[in-house]
């Protein structure tokens, strides 16, 4: 009992700083480099947010959470061939470049079951990466059109 | 001569005609130049052809890129705009029976499912028998947009009406959910008791292997469902972090009385505690047990917890049992690894010791004072290729299959009350999934106790799925 309780110990408390057995974070992992100024690029993302909700604002870091936004995943589910529940925010973060700015923005992505114990909670799950790669499509219009 | 006359124009048509017609005068051609022309058309056909073929490729793996690589043209449509899929749509099969208000709300806001099992076992010494062990119909409805109705069913062997009467239906969780922000809301109704991660993911189509651990069935005594209200709730720390919690007050354990021969039926050394699940009816004493788990994901892939379950088992209220433990799960690509390890703490009067001491050390009637067990889980998803060519129709692209050990151990006498108690497991096994909500199971378990009943090896095979 007491080598197996130590082995679990171990193997529990080596969570946080087990890099090289832990995923990695998904931030910074979608980026672009746009030819305006930051703060055209800082405008230039507001506009592609448009109405999506922002959970945390500040510009002097450069770095814009948004809220969840909720909706339906393609994953289907069960007896009456719902969808699961699938929901995203994103992390925009702004740096300024020599002659420009580059822009990074990672998701975080959460689904659950429409029925059953997988629906109590949201889980997290890994992004696709279509809503990072559809911002920046939208970010790359938005500052040329707007320079 | 008015004949020859009046051939004159005839005859002058005619050669008009003919000089008009006349086919072009060409230069006479050889065999040799007529080949050697065709071999000059054939080579040049051939290579427009091959040109042909190499636009028609380069223009498909432009499609191709162009699918993949951020777009040119600026996508259409306000942002943001990419969850796509579809609330329950109604299944064909119920046709119009929907034009009904009251069988449109039901179409639109609540949701049936479930799960379901079959398990076959050949134990050593004892003998095969298949278990239709679990049949679990769920009804998931949102009221509103905050207030959720949450219940799963559960027709364990066939339900208590079965051919020998050994079944049961019971409950398994029925709560409403009033959602108030994303740190806190508030759930009451028959609660599934966050007490270890595996009570809360514990269907059997989720599990790679058929059994739960023991320190699940005698410590965390799964499925732990109790009457109670609470609050959970979740926290972003930090871009990647989160911290999930549920915190309830329930009825608590239901220790069977207040002296020992009354306890003994509901915790000793051979089932732990596991008998001593509550009603949800009444609680057995006028104090309320706490329950609440706390576990935190420093990123998509990680996550410890930690659980207690603290409350007065007794009738009068004065003797505690307290369940804390630990759990933890890492995954990275194809390698999992997962644990619990639980203790429970039992509050013994001195009648409870008296009555200990009257007993042989080898009655598993004794009651311990402490309980402890862990499990340490490792699984390897993967699917050769080979199979995928060989049988595409079974090994498609949501196919897999896991490779699963478990080590565990359990001291159901951890105080040494009892020279009994002690139980050690490790169980390989492996199983398929065809999709991921189903999936069958193949397992080999040695065990060893210290009764002749716990040191019994044995082969389990099952199917679950959900539906």
């Amino acid at each position: 009992m007491a080598l197996g309780w130590a082995l679990l110990t171990a193997s529990l408390l080596a969570l946080p700083g087990c890099a090289t057995l832990a995923s990695q974070p998904i931030l910074s992992s979608h980026r672009l480099e746009l030819p305006v100024k930051p703060e055209a690029a800082w405008q230039a993302i507001h506009a592609v947010l448009g109405k999506t909700p922002l959970r945390s604002v500040d510009r002097a870091q450069g770095v814009i959470q948004t809220g969840w936004v909720e909706g339906w995943g393609d994953r289907r589910f069960g007896l009456m061939g719902g969808s699961w529940h699938r929901r995203y925010r994103l992390t925009i973060s702004l740096k300024p470049l020599e002659g420009g700015s580059q822009v990074a923005v990672a998701s975080q992505q959460e689904e659950k079951a429409p029925a059953g114990r997988l629906a109590l909670r949201w889980r997290r799950v890994p992004s696709d990466g279509s809503v990072e790669t559809d911002f920046l499509n939208r970010l790359k219009a938005q500052a040329g059109s707007s320079s | 001569m008015k004949t020859g006359s009046k051939l004159k124009p005839a005859l002058a048509l005619w050669i008009a005609l003919s000089v008009a017609w006349a086919p072009v005068p060409v230069q006479a051609a050889t065999v040799e130049d007529l080949e050697k022309k065709i071999a000059q058309m054939e080579k040049a056909h051939q290579t427009e052809m091959a040109e042909l073929k190499r636009q028609i490729e380069e223009l498909r793996k432009g499609q191709a890129a162009l699918a993949q690589a951020p777009s040119e043209e600026p996508p259409t449509g306000a942002f943001p705009g990419k969850l796509e899929g579809k609330r329950a749509d109604l299944p064909p099969a119920f046709g119009g029976i929907y034009d009904k208000p009251f069988l449109r709300r039901f179409g639109r806001n609540t949701y049936l499912g479930g799960y379901v099992d079959l398990e076959y076992k050949d134990t050593e010494d004892t003998g095969r028998t298949f278990d239709q062990h679990r049949l679990i119909p769920f009804i998931y409805s949102d009221i509103t947009d905050n207030l959720k109705f949450a219940a799963e069913i559960e027709f364990e062997r066939g339900g208590p009406d079965n051919n020998q009467s050994d079944g049961e239906v019971k409950v398994e969780f029925a709560t409403i959910d009033y959602l108030l922000a994303e740190w806190a809301n508030f759930r009451g109704g028959i609660v599934l008791s966050p007490l270890g991660k595996l009570n809360l993911v514990h269907d059997s189509p989720l599990q790679d292997l058929t059994d739960r651990p023991l320190v699940d069935t005698n410590i965390f005594p799964t499925t732990l469902s109790e009457a109670g209200a609470g609050f959970y709730g979740s926290f972003y720390p930090t871009a990647t972090g989160k911290i999930d919690y549920e915190l309830y007050a329930v009825n608590g354990f239901d220790g069977g009385g207040d002296i020992a021969s009354a306890i003994a039926s509901k915790i000793n050394v051979n089932k732990g505690i596991r008998d001593a699940r509550g009603s949800q009816k009444s609680d057995n004493n006028d104090n309320l047990s706490y329950v609440g788990r706390l576990a935190f994901s420093p990123w998509l892939g990680a996550e410890i917890g930690t659980s207690l379950h603290r409350g007065a088992y007794s009738d009068n209220g004065d003797l505690h049992l307290t369940v804390y433990g630990v759990d933890g799960m890492l995954q990275k690509g194809p390698w999992e690894l997962l644990g619990e390890y639980g203790v429970a703490e039992i509050d013994r009067s001195v009648e409870i010791h008296r009555a200990n001491s009257a007993l042989s050390k080898t009655s598993t009637s004794l009651i311990p004072g402490r309980l402890e067990g862990y499990y340490v889980q490792g699984n390897y998803h993967f699917m050769p290729p080979a199979f995928k060519r060989w049988w595409p129709k079974i090994f498609t692209s949501d196919s897999t299959f896991t490779a699963v050990t478990r080590w565990e151990q359990v001291d159901l006498s951890a105080d040494e009350v009892s020279d009994v108690g002690n139980r050690d497991r490790l169980t390989l096994g492996i199983n398929f999934r065809p999709v991921e909500d189903a999936v069958f199971k193949f397992d080999y378990q040695m065990n060893s106790g210290d009764q002749a009943a716990d040191d019994r090896d044995a082969f389990i095979a099952s199917v679950a799925t959900y539906f």
